[in-house]
């Protein structure tokens, strides 16, 4: 009898221990991605910041080109009104979509490209995106390290009831805008 | 491995393409791939890095390569930067001056730490001041050492005066020698002398890395993509 109850004891502390251990396991990669996700943000403000002096510098040179502030402002506001880390990923790729195209414009104002400042803002911009698109990968592979725990049996079976989400969004680039997302070369 | 390749070409960005690029093993601060630069030039590089970073721990490195293919050049830059880890581990502030003979193109790449004094308008404002104007005429050492000279000046200047952080890891490692020398003198007595043979033995066997020019590597830091980039 007492032979009995000692090995339902050890089961249970083993068990215990295994989920425990599962679940510190996904509260380090949890982590992981919430940090690289902070990353990405910090980027994704930065070039929040620097829209507005980009747009008042470029408006100097091309006062004609109403439609294309109109544009990047909605855009710019669009991302700003976002909460949910999918909407973010959504207005932060309608925003380089936007900027992609006011840069095209600027192609047209040789003048205004040879100005000091214009190839300062223009260093600026270029870093933010590679940051961007550095954090980004960062950020992803801590999703894809997330979801590949996440998902297998047996965590699959455990992570909604510890709480977690059972699989991370990627930030995924939509394919024309990553192409022509705001490329600037000298 | 299928799966990330898979993932590699969903994401379908170059900088991700960065990690499957094997890179070259630096052997020293400046390494010139595509022997461009004069036993001069490249002497002269590897005091500034060497000065800097002695004085102020930042490092500062410069790879001169063939080409960059088939990444783009800032691509090439964020991975070597990363593959190398230029800059100390926690502080970041290592610095990559790239140049891609083929793709005519500079690259200065900076560290987490750095991108405060370096910021990407500077780096530009440097290339466009110190490099472009000695490239265009091919002066290409010349234009390198200027560019390094600025910025390690840069990155000194208001640093100059700190500590270096470097005490704390030293005493560290003085108590790692101190035990390790411990546990040898303590194996040797208790084997009677026959570990010190095998130590010696062993140690006589084994060859470093690298060519034994003594360069250790660098130092474990990060790059986020700062930085700036121009064609010549």
């Amino acid at each position: 009898m007492s032979k009995w109850l000692l090995g339902v004891l050890l089961l249970v502390i083993v068990c215990g221990l295994w989920l425990g251990g599962m679940y510190n396991n996904l509260v380090g990669l949890d982590q992981n991605v919430k940090q690289a996700w902070a990353q990405v943000e910090n980027q994704l403000q930065r070039r929040y910041d620097l829209i507005p002096n980009l747009v008042a510098t470029v408006k100097g040179y091309a006062v004609h080109e109403k439609q294309i502030f109109t544009d990047v402002a909605a855009a710019r506001a669009k991302l700003a009104g976002a909460t949910t880390v999918n909407d973010k990923i959504a207005a932060s790729n309608g925003l380089e979509g936007t900027l992609s195209r006011l840069l095209m414009i600027v192609e047209n104002y040789p003048q205004l490209k040879a100005t000091e400042n214009f190839r300062a803002l223009q260093d600026e911009l270029a870093g933010t995106e590679n940051r961007l698109a550095v954090e980004r990968m960062r950020y992803n592979e801590a999703v894809q390290t997330y979801n590949q725990t996440a998902r297998r049996i047996p965590t699959v079976m455990f992570v909604k009831m510890f709480g977690f989400d059972a699989e991370k969004t990627f930030f995924k680039v939509e394919k024309g805008e990553a192409k022509e997302a705001p490329k600037v070369n000298f | 491995m299928i799966f990330r390749i898979f993932f590699l070409v969903l994401m379908g960005t170059a900088v991700l393409a960065a990690d499957l690029v094997k890179y070259p093993v630096p052997n020293g601060f400046v390494n010139d791939y595509a022997q461009i630069l004069s036993v001069d030039e490249a002497c002269q590089l590897e005091s500034i890095s060497t000065n800097l970073k002695e004085h102020n721990g930042a490092e500062l490195g410069i790879a001169i390569v063939k080409t960059v293919a088939p990444l783009d050049s800032k691509s090439y830059a964020i991975g070597l930067f990363n593959n190398w880890q230029l800059g100390q581990k926690g502080k970041d502030n290592g610095v990559l001056i790239l140049l891609a003979r083929q793709e005519r193109r500079i690259e200065i790449e900076v560290g987490y730490g750095l991108e405060g004094i370096l910021n990407d308008a500077k780096c530009g404002e440097i290339i466009d001041k110190f490099a472009l104007p000695s490239f265009k005429h091919g002066k290409m050492g010349e234009g390198l050492i200027a560019t390094a000279q600025k910025i390690a000046t840069d990155i000194s200047g208001p640093e100059t005066n700190r500590p270096a952080a470097t005490t704390e890891s030293e005493s560290f490692d003085f108590l790692i020698v101190l035990i390790i020398l411990l546990i040898i003198i303590f194996l040797t007595i208790v084997t009677r002398g026959r570990f010190l043979g095998v130590l010696i033995s062993f140690m006589l066997s084994y060859s470093p890395r690298g060519g034994g020019r003594g360069f250790g590597g660098f130092g474990g830091g990060r790059s986020g993509g700062g930085g700036a980039g121009r064609s010549w």
